[in-house]
C-alpha cells in the first residue's frame, strides 16, 4: 500500500483506507463488467445482422463519413490521456491539475458530442433514420436490410453518446467537489473511479469505428 | 493493491500506440480480403482484421490507462469473468444461426415478407 | 453474548429500529438493515397484487367457459401476475430482504460496502415497480411475462413500454445489490472469516449476484430495444422490419433462465442455513455445497436455449442445449443429497422454520426432476407450453424460492423484529401452505400432460375436475399466506420479546442482541472456528447429548 491514502476520510463501515480503496475499485470494475454485458447485446445483434446482409450493410455504410468517425477516434483517444494524467494528478495531491485535465478531457468529449450532432443531422436530412421516412436507393440493396444497418448504427452510437454524456456531467460535478475541497488532499478516489469509466467509453468507441465506418470491402 | 501513479510517459507511449493502431485500421480497410461463407452466413477477413486490430487497442487502454495490473484479484477475475460470458453468449447464439436448415429461415430474407409487411 | 445479560439493559440499549422514528429517518437511512425491512414492505405489496391476479386467474378456470372475463382481459390478468411476481416480487425477495438484512451481519461487518448504492438500489427498484403498477393501472400489458416479439413490439394495444421500462429500471435494482453482495463479501469479512468458514448462505449469495451483475445488463439492453422498437419502429427484433424475433428470445433467455436461479439460489442458501441449525450438525459436505452454487451459476448460463425448442432454432443447439441442461441437476441433486445426510443421525428439530427447509426439500425435487422431463427435446415438444411447464415452475418458484423465503423470514424474523412469532400457529400454516400448493399444481401436472395448453381461458370439460382441485388448492394456499402474514404482523406488538439467540443456532447473527444496533456490533468480532461448529452428540439420550444440554443451561442462567 502506499501511503497516499492514508490521510483520506474512510467512510464508518470500512476499517481502513486501503479496504475502502479496494471496494470501491473492485466495485467500479464491477460496474464495468455490466457494462460489457450491457453493450454486448448489441454487438451480438450487429454480429448477426452483419453477417446476414453482407452487402447491404457495405453499402449503407458508404452513408458514413469515415474521416469524421477517424476524427472522433483520435479525440476520444486523446481524452483518455488527458484523463489518465487528471487521476495521476489527484493520486499525488494537484487539485489544480486534475481540474486541469479534467478541463480537457470534459473539452474533448464536447468535441465529440459536436462532431456526432453533425453526423446525425446529416443523416436526419438524407432520410437515413430508420423509421416511415427511411429512404435508401442502391441498386441491388434491399432497403430495409440498409435500415437495420442504421437501426443498430443508431441504437449503438446512441446508447454510446448517452454514456459519453454521463461522464461529461460526472467530470462537472467531480470539479466543483475538488474545488470546494480543495483545502484536504485530494480525494483521489473519485477520480479514479470517473477515470475507469471514461476510459471505458473509449473503449467501447475503439469496437464502434471499425464496425460502422470501415466495413470494409469498397 | 498499490497505488503508485505511472510515469506520465507510459501513458504518452500508449496514446501513441493507439494513434498508431488507429491509422493501421483505416488502412487495413482499404484492402479488400475475401469473404468466406460459413452456414447460411458469411464471414468478411477485413471484419477480423478490424476487430483483432480492435482487441489490441482495447488491450492497451485496459493495461496501462486502466493499469490494470496494479487492480486486486476480485477486479481481475470479474473483469475476466465479464468477457468470458459474453463470449459464451457469443459462440452459443452464433451457433443457432450457424446451424439452422436453410430453408428454416428462407423466409427471413427471401419470401417478400421484408417488403409487403412493412407500414 | 448471554441472552440475560443484554436483558439487564434492556429498557435503554439502542437498535437498529429505535435509534429513529420518524418517516424521514427511514427514506433517507443507509443501514443494511432498515433497507432489508423497506424491501420487504415493498416486495409484500408486490406479492399481494400479484397473489390477487393468481386468484382471478384461478376463479375463471373453475368453469370450462370463459364466463367470467374475456380472453383479453385474461391475457392480461396472467400477464401482470407473471410480470409483477417474477420481476417484482421473486428476484428481489430473498436476496434484498434477508441477503440486505443477514449478510453483513454474518460476515461481522458493519454495514454492506456501499450502504448509500444499497439505498439507491431500494428506490430504483421501488420506481420500477411503479412503473409496473403504472401499466396495470393503464389497462394492463397482455403479451406475457416474456414480452416475446414482435407481438410485444408491433402488435400489442396495450401499455407495453411502461411494463417493459418497469422492468428495465428494476433491473438496475438488482445489479446494484449484486455488486454490493459481491464487493461485501470479497472485502469486509470479519478476521478470521476465510472462505470456507463462511456459512452456506454467503455462498448463496454471491453465486446468486454473479447471476444479477452477468445477466441482468443483457435483459436491460433487451427490453429497452423492445420499448425502442416499440416506440421509434428502429427495430431489431421485428420481421416487418428486417430484424429476427429468434434474436429477442435468446436475448431474452441469456438472461431468464440465469434468472431463476437468481431465485433459487438464494432459497437454497437459506435451506442450508436451516437444516444445520435444527440438525444441529454442520452441513455434510460443506465444501461441496458451497461450490454447487458456484457450479450451478455458471451452468445456468449455458443452458438458456431449453426455452426455445419449438421457436425455430437450430435444431442442432437444441441438442447442446439439452445435453447441457441436463447437467445443472448434479449440483441441484448435490445439495438435495448434503442436506439429507446432516439430517440423518442429526438431532432434528421440528420448528416452523425446519417445516418450511423440509417442504422445500421435496418440492424443489419434484420442479427439479420435471424440469428434467422438460429438457429432453423430444418430451418437450409435447409438453412446451402446457399445464406441465406451469407446475414445473411453480414447484421451483413457489415450492421452492417461496417456501424457502418463508422459512427464512421465520427464521430470523426474532433477529428482525425483536419479537418471536406464535409458533403453533406458524406449524399449522406451514402445513396449509403445502397442502395447498400441492393441490394446486400437482394437478397441472397431470393436466399438461393430458395436453392442456397454458394461457387460454377456456379448456374441454373432461378437464374440469382437475382444474377445481387446482383452483380449491388456490384458495388454500391463499388462506395460508394470509395466516403468516396476519400472525407476523400480530407478533410485532404482541410477540414475546426474542432473545439474542433463540434458535441456539452458531453464525455471527446471532451473537449480537436481537433487534442488533446501528452498527450490528459492539466490537468486531473475531472468528476462529468453522461454520455450524455444533456441539458433537455422541449418542441418542447418551451422555454426550447430557453435557450438551447442561451447557446450554449453563448459557441461559
Ligand atoms: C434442475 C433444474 C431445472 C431444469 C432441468 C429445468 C428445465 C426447464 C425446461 C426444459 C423448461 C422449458 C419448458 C418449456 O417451456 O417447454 C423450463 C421452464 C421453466 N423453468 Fe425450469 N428447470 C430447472 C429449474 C428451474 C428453477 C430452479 C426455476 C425457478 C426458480 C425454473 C423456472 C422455470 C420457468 C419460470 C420456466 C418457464 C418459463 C416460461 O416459459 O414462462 N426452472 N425449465
Ligand atoms: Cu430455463
Amino acid at each position: 500500500m502506499s501511503t497516499h491514502e492514508t490521510d483520506l476520510p474512510v467512510g464508518h463501515q470500512f476499517e481502513d483506507a486501503e479496504q475502502q480503496l479496494d471496494a470501491y475499485s473492485a466495485g467500479m470494475w464491477l460496474f464495468l463488467v455490466t457494462e460489457v454485458l450491457f453493450f454486448g447485446g448489441l454487438f451480438l445483434a450487429y454480429i448477426i445482422y452483419r453477417t446476414r446482409y453482407t452487402e447491404a450493410f457495405v453499402a449503407a455504410h458508404h452513408e458514413l463519413d469515415w474521416r469524421l468517425g477517424g476524427l472522433n477516434t483520435l479525440v476520444l483517444i486523446t481524452s483518455s490521456l488527458t484523463m489518465a494524467l487528471a487521476v495521476r494528478a489527484a493520486v499525488i495531491d494537484r487539485w489544480k491539475q486534475v481540474i486541469g485535465w479534467m478541463a480537457c478531457t470534459f473539452v474533448l468529449a464536447g468535441c465529440f458530442m459536436v462532431v456526432k450532432y453533425f453526423e446525425y443531422s446529416a443523416k436526419f436530412e438524407h432520410h437515413l433514420f430508420p423509421g416511415p421516412n427511411f429512404q435508401f436507393h442502391h441498386p441491388g440493396i434491399d432497403s430495409g436490410e440498409a435500415q437495420m444497418f442504421f437501426n443498430l448504427y443508431f441504437a449503438m452510437t446512441g446508447l454510446h453518446g448517452a454514456h459519453v454524456l454521463i461522464g461529461m456531467i460526472t467530470m462537472i460535478i467531480l470539479a466543483i467537489r475538488l474545488y470546494v475541497m480543495r483545502n484536504q488532499r485530494v480525494d483521489f478516489i473519485p477520480v479514479e473511479l470517473a477515470g475507469l469509466y471514461w476510459h471505458f467509453v473509449d473503449l467501447v468507441w475503439i469496437f464502434l469505428f471499425p464496425l460502422f465506418y470501415l466495413v470494409g470491402g469498397n | 493493491m498499490s497505488f503508485e501513479p505511472a510515469k506520465p510517459q507510459t501513458y504518452l507511449l500508449t496514446f501513441a500506440a493507439l494513434i498508431v493502431l488507429t491509422i493501421i485500421t483505416v488502412l487495413a480497410a482499404r484492402v479488400v480480403l475475401p469473404k468466406i461463407p460459413m452456414g447460411i452466413m458469411v464471414l468478411d477477413l477485413n471484419i477480423v482484421l478490424a476487430m483483432a486490430i480492435a482487441c489490441v487497442k482495447a488491450s492497451l487502454v485496459v493495461l496501462y490507462f486502466m493499469h490494470f495490473k496494479d487492480m486486486g484479484q476480485v477486479s481481475k477475475v470479474w473483469a475476466s469473468a465479464g468477457v468470458f460470458f459474453l463470449l459464451v453468449m457469443f459462440f452459443l447464439t452464433l451457433g443457432d444461426y450457424e446451424n439452422r436448415h436453410p430453408e428454416e429461415t428462407k423466409g427471413w430474407t427471401e419470401s417478400g415478407v421484408l417488403h409487403d409487411r412493412r407500414p | 453474548m448471554s441472552a440475560t445479560a443484554t436483558h439487564h439493559k434492556e429498557s435503554v440499549r439502542v437498535d437498529y429500529l429505535n435509534v429513529a422514528h420518524s418517516i424521514k429517518s427511514w427514506l433517507v437511512t443507509e443501514d443494511h438493515k432498515r433497507i432489508g425491512i423497506l424491501y420487504l414492505v415493498t416486495i409484500s405489496l408486490m406479492f399481494l397484487v400479484g397473489g390477487i391476479f393468481a386468484l382471478l386467474i384461478r376463479l375463471e378456470l373453475v368453469t370450462p367457459a370463459g364466463d367470467l372475463v374475456m380472453s383479453d382481459t385474461y391475457n392480461k390478468m396472467f400477464t401482470m401476475h407473471g410480470v409483477i411476481m417474477i420481476f417484482f416480487f421473486l428476484i428481489p425477495s430473498i436476496p434484498a430482504v434477508l441477503g440486505n438484512f443477514c449478510l453483513p451481519l454474518m460476515i461481522g461487518a458493519r454495514d454492506v460496502a456501499f450502504p448509500r448504492l444499497n439505498l439507491a438500489s431500494w428506490y430504483i427498484f421501488t420506481l420500477g415497480a411503479l412503473f409496473g403498477v403504472a401499466s396495470l393501472v393503464m389497462g394492463g400489458v397482455d403479451t406475457g411475462w416474456t414480452f416475446y416479439t414482435p407481438y410485444s413490439s408491433s402488435f400489442s394495444h396495450t401499455p407495453v413500454i411502461m411494463a417493459v421500462t418497469g422492468a428495465f429500471i428494476a433491473g438496475f435494482g438488482s445489479i446494484f445489490t449484486g455488486l454490493n453482495f459481491i464487493v461485501t463479501i470479497h472485502k469486509m469479512r470479519a478476521p478470521g472469516l476465510t472462505w470456507f468458514r463462511l456459512p452456506l448462505f454467503v455462498w448463496g449469495h454471491y453465486a446468486t449476484s454473479l447471476i444479477m451483475i452477468l445477466g441482468t445488463p443483457v435483459v436491460a439492453i433487451t427490453l429497452l430495444l423492445v420499448a425502442v422498437e416499440r416506440g421509434l419502429r428502429i427495430g431489431i427484433f421485428d420481421p416487418a422490419l428486417g430484424g429476427d424475433p429468434v434474436l429477442f428470445q435468446h436475448l431474452f433467455w441469456f438472461y431468464s433462465h440465469p434468472a431463476v436461479y437468481i431465485m433459487i439460489l438464494p432459497g437454497m442458501g437459506v435451506v442450508s442455513e436451516l437444516i444445520a441449525t435444527f440438525s444441529r450438525k454442520r452441513i455434510f459436505g460443506y465444501e461441496f455445497v458451497a461450490f454447487s452454487s458456484l457450479a450451478i451459476a455458471i451452468l445456468s448460463f449455458v443452458v438458456w436455449g431449453h426455452h426455445m425448442f419449438v421457436s425455430g432454432q437450430s435444431m442442432y443447439l437444441s441438442m447442446v442445449f439439452s445435453v447441457l441442461t441436463t447437467l445443472v441437476a448434479i449440483p441441484s441433486a448435490v445439495k438435495i443429497f448434503n442436506w439429507a445426510v446432516t439430517m440423518h443421525k442429526g438431532h432434528v428439530k421440528l420448528d416452523s422454520p425446519m417445516l418450511y427447509a423440509l417442504a422445500f426439500m421435496g418440492l424443489f425435487t419434484i420442479g427439479g426432476l420435471t424440469g428434467l422431463f422438460l429438457s429432453a427435446m423430444a418430451v418437450d415438444i409435447h409438453l412446451h407450453d402446457t399445464y406441465f411447464v406451469v407446475a414445473h415452475f411453480h414447484y421451483v418458484m413457489v415450492g421452492g424460492a417461496i417456501v424457502a423465503f418463508l422459512g427464512g423470514l421465520h427464521y430470523w424474523w426474532p433477529k428482525m423484529t425483536g419479537r418471536m412469532y406464535p409458533e403453533p400457529w406458524a406449524k399449522l400454516s406451514a402445513l396449509v401452505i403445502f397442502i395447498g400448493f400441492n393441490l394446486t399444481f400437482f394437478p397441472q401436472f397431470i393436466l399438461g400432460y393430458l395436453g392442456m395448453p397454458r394461457r387460454y381461458h377456456t379448456y374441454p370439460d373432461e378437464w374440469q375436475v382437475l382444474n377445481v382441485l387446482s383452483s380449491a388448492g388456490a384458495t388454500i394456499l391463499a388462506a395460508g399466506f394470509t395466516l403468516v402474514a396476519v400472525y407476523l404482523i400480530w407478533s410485532l406488538k404482541n410477540g414475546a420479546k426474542a432473545p439474542a439467540n433463540p434458535w441456539d443456532a452458531t453464525g455471527l447473527e446471532w451473537q449480537t442482541p436481537s433487534p442488533p444496533p446501528p452498527t450490528n456490533f459492539t466490537h468486531r468480532p473475531v472468528v476462529t472456528e468453522e461454520a455450524y461448529n455444533y456441539p458433537i452428540v455422541l449418542a441418542k439420550n447418551g451422555e454426550g447429548e447430557h453435557q450438551e444440554e447442561e451447557k446450554r443451561t449453563h448459557e441461559h442462567a
